[in-house]
């Protein structure tokens, strides 16, 4: 079966779902597989002048999905790549379109900081402020004088 | 007589009104608006003169309609058990361009009488209809021993399997669109395009050579081919897609069940098909399914779905085929989901208005039985002289032995109403008149026992508009005079309820305090209202007493004793030890470390004259560090339903739904951890 890879650097987190690359250093590649593969964890070796060691990503374009690449040398220019499905990135068109309900977010419009979840980290010290209450702009007050009232029987 | 329509024979159903009832047909013709379509292959659309239309539905009966001419319809049923027929025929006025049927059933009698419908070219928005009366006795037999079972369609979730080179996934119709499978009963174009572009019937379209059977989708060890042909001298061009099924326990050569859809690419808008949809709709207790294609037309996003006719067999082929998957079906394939919150709340109960109450009453000061005088320094001084003189004394009331008897009290209160009014000073129904002439001494004096006094706003924003603005993290007390140090509820100060029930869009309140002072007593009850509304009800006393008499004097300083005993300095209570950890203490844990703190002891009555007279709020809130980028690291809470892709940055996931990915299980269940485990969108 005729295939196409194409060999990337990726410098992305694993659990991103859409993943970025070193520019202009793809390698591409076209080939027959000599014997059956996984789709998920095709392994086989190839020959190649480039240094693949640096090269940790795969994309098989037959297989419509990505992969997580482990380099073995095997002798001079003798290459055997390790390949494990990056199950995220291969179906993220159609992973961003499945219904869910998020515990954690970052995407502001869909935070909710009134769910308790101890989320958030505090000190041990804590801020005490003290504030008066307002009249006619000015702090109310009883009042500072002291008024006399005599209660007379009769009158 | 009592009729029905027979709605449905499997899968195809039958022509009907609905303003006519079976109940109700008119004996003669006459047209009828609101028809109902049945579908092929009864429902026929009739083109020219010597058009034959034949249905035979298996081993019962055989409908024929033969139109000699265009205007002239001759109808004959056939039972196929016995070989009973019935013939009639129908002129019209005009060309007919439709005819179609049922039956209507009178289970009372044991008839079934074919109703024949039909349009005519002049009366497009209405039809005809005649009604046979032969042999309806045979055809009620013929019918009622032998319906077919009734569907119940429901959609498939999606396809698995051993996915290779192509990949096509289906989309998922709406259950509760899919009604009579003759047609797509709506649809929304959203729905459908849910699906990635490379993984869609249309991109394969654009990428399969004509003539060229492809595998583009699995059920297990089935499979499912599309061959694309272009329809010869076809205007518009058509493009004919094939999809034939395989399930290889049977034959990999020869498929179970082959659906031809013709499709035109090009034309007008009208048309032109854009897109394609592929699903399947099945019936689990029928042990049935339906391939049922979608179009998309360009002319406003107009989605045109349908299913071609099934036999019996191909019905439990495709049943069988489909369960291959070892995706199985989702509980719930695409049906929107509802919006739960939990239960079945109601409305809000409404709020009562609680208004801080109005004492407009004199409290008996104006009944002449007492009177409260205001006096200056110099007024108490003059009075002081006056009440102990022989001007005074000598002219007492005989009940009244001396002075004290009339003078019920003298009290300091650090408040007066304005606008008080003034008269002649009295004791003892004696009059003061100013020192050497006879004009009355006036003074001021009280009328209304109980005042009233605002005593100011705060405008509270709770300062982190999260859940650290609430217990037990953040919390508020008060200082009034008169009263001491109250706790307030923080929840009802930082977000409290609209009158209607309802929270409000925005946290904060405005806090409000009025005291209503009895002015003889000096006892007072400090208000707070949250937002106009009365919330808090704190007694107190304000003012100090001068003894009058020595009984006085001694009465004030025992009750002050009484009072204030144990009360000196501040206590301490709760609090814990603290947690040996050098880490960051969530909000929860630092606030159950603090003590609680007494900030003061009894300000009323004599007390509260020597404290501060100024209300004032105690606000404590923690305080949290700034976290640059922790929404990359753990993100915030959220708790809210929506599209992964409605998401970005660190997010995890309580649940996603994920069967509808046209990968691997192993994949799918790689894809499920990330996602509840953290994702970066």
């Amino acid at each position: 079966m005729s295939v196409s890879l194409t060999l990337k650097k990726c410098n992305s987190e694993k659990n991103r779902m859409v993943k970025s690359f070193v520019a202009d250093v793809d390698i591409q590649l076209t080939g027959t597989f000599k014997e059956g593969q996984s789709i998920l964890t095709p392994s086989f070796t190839i020959e190649s002048s480039s240094n693949l060691s640096e090269y940790n990503y795969c994309v098989i374009t037959e297989f419509g999905r990505s992969y997580f690449m482990k380099v073995e040398v095997v002798q001079t220019n003798i290459w055997r790549l390790n390949l494990e499905v990056d199950a995220l990135s291969s179906f993220s068109a159609e992973i961003v379109n499945c219904p869910g309900i998020a515990k954690r977010t970052a995407a502001p419009e869909m935070i909710n900081y009134y769910m308790n979840d101890g989320a958030l980290y505090t000190e041990q010290r804590e801020v005490i402020t003290y504030h008066h209450f307002i009249r006619n702009n000015a702090e109310a007050t009883l009042g500072d004088d002291d008024y006399m009232y005599l209660l007379v029987a009769g009158g | 007589m009592a009729y029905e329509w027979l709605d449905k024979w499997g899968s195809y159903s039958f022509c009907r009104t609905t303003t006519w009832t079976p109940s109700n047909i008119p004996a003669s013709d006459g047209s009828v608006s609101n028809i109902i379509w049945g579908n092929s292959p009864v429902s026929q659309v009739v083109t020219t003169d010597g058009q034959n239309i034949q249905w035979d539905v298996n081993d019962h009966f055989t409908i024929n309609f033969y139109l000699t001419t265009r205007r002239n319809l001759r109808y004959t049923f056939t039972d196929t058990a016995t070989g009973l027929s019935a013939t009639s025929t129908t002129s019209a006025p005009a060309d007919i361009v439709r005819v179609d049927m049922n039956w209507a059933i009178d289970y009372d009698t044991e008839n079934a009488y074919p109703i024949i419908f039909f349009q005519l070219s002049n009366e497009l928005t209405t039809f005809r209809r005649v009604r046979l009366d032969i042999v309806t006795d045979i055809f009620y037999q013929s019918i009622m021993g032998s319906i077919p079972p009734l569907y119940t369609w429901v959609a498939w979730g999606q396809l698995n399997g051993n996915n290779g080179q192509y990949r096509c996934s289906l989309t998922m119709i709406k259950n509760a669109e899919i009604g009579d499978p003759s047609t797509l009963q709506g649809g929304d174009i959203s729905d459908f395009n849910r699906l990635s572009a490379q993984s869609s019937i249309w991109n394969l379209y654009h990428n399969i050579p004509l003539g060229v059977e492809t595998k583009i989708a699995w059920s297990g060890p089935g499979w499912m081919s599309l061959t694309l042909t272009e329809v010869p001298q076809s205007n518009p061009r058509t493009i004919n897609f094939q999809f034939k099924f395989y399930a290889p326990q049977v034959s990999s050569v020869t498929p179970i069940f082959v659906e031809n859809r013709p499709v035109a690419v090009e034309g007008n808008a009208a048309l032109k098909v854009i897109d394609m949809f592929l699903s399947f709709i099945y019936d689990n207790e029928q042990q049935a399914a339906l391939f049922y294609p979608v179009d998309h037309n360009e002319y406003g996003d107009y989605l045109w779905g349908y299913v071609n006719s099934h036999t019996e067999d191909e019905m439990l082929y495709l049943y069988l085929w489909l369960n291959q998957s070892s995706a199985g079906t989702p509980d719930t394939p695409y049906d929107d989901g509802t919006q739960d919150n939990g239960g079945d709340p109601g409305n809000p109960i409404p709020q009562s208005h609680i208004d801080v109450p109005s004492y407009n009453t004199s409290g008996g000061l104006t009944d002449n039985v007492v009177t409260l005088y205001r006096l200056t320094t110099a007024q108490l001084q003059d009075i002081a002289g006056w009440l102990w003189s022989s001007d005074f004394i000598d002219n007492l009331n005989k009940f009244m032995g001396s002075a004290d008897e009339c003078l019920l009290s003298l009290t300091a209160l650090p408040v007066k109403p304005t606008n008080l009014s003034t008269k002649q000073f009295r004791a003892g129904n004696v009059g003061f008149v100013v020192s050497g002439t006879s004009d009355p001494y006036n003074v001021e004096y009280v009328e209304q026992r109980f005042f009233k006094l605002d005593m100011g706003d705060f405008v509270f924003t709770p300062f982190w508009d999260s859940y650290l603005d609430f217990a037990p993290y953040s919390s508020i007390e008060v200082y009034l005079p008169g009263v001491g140090v109250q706790k307030l509820d923080i929840d009802d100060i930082a977000c409290p309820a609209n009158i209607d029930g309802s929270l409000p869009a925005a946290s904060g309140s405005t806090i409000h305090l009025d005291y209503i002072i009895d002015m003889v007593t000096g006892v007072l009850v400090a208000f707070i209202s949250v937002n106009g509304e009365l919330r808090y009800q704190f007694p107190g006393k304000i003012g100090y007493t001068i003894p009058l008499t020595g009984e006085n004097y001694t009465r004030m300083i025992q009750g002050y004793v009484t009072a204030t005993a144990g009360l000196i300095g501040t206590v301490a209570s709760g609090g814990a030890a603290a947690p040996f950890t050098a880490s960051a203490a969530s909000a929860g844990i630092i606030n159950a470390m603090k003590p609680d703190i007494y900030r003061g002891g009894n300000f009323s009555g004599d007390a509260s004259m020597l404290s501060s007279r100024k209300p004032y709020l105690i606000y404590r809130r923690p305080n949290k560090p700034e976290l640059i980028g922790q929404e990359n690291f753990t993100g915030f809470p959220s708790y809210k339903s929506g599209e992964v892709g409605d998401f970005s940055g660190y997010t995890e996931f309580l649940d996603v739904h994920v069967e509808g990915l046209s990968c691997t299980e192993e994949e799918r269940d790689q894809i499920l951890a990330i996602l509840k485990g953290g994702v970066l969108l």
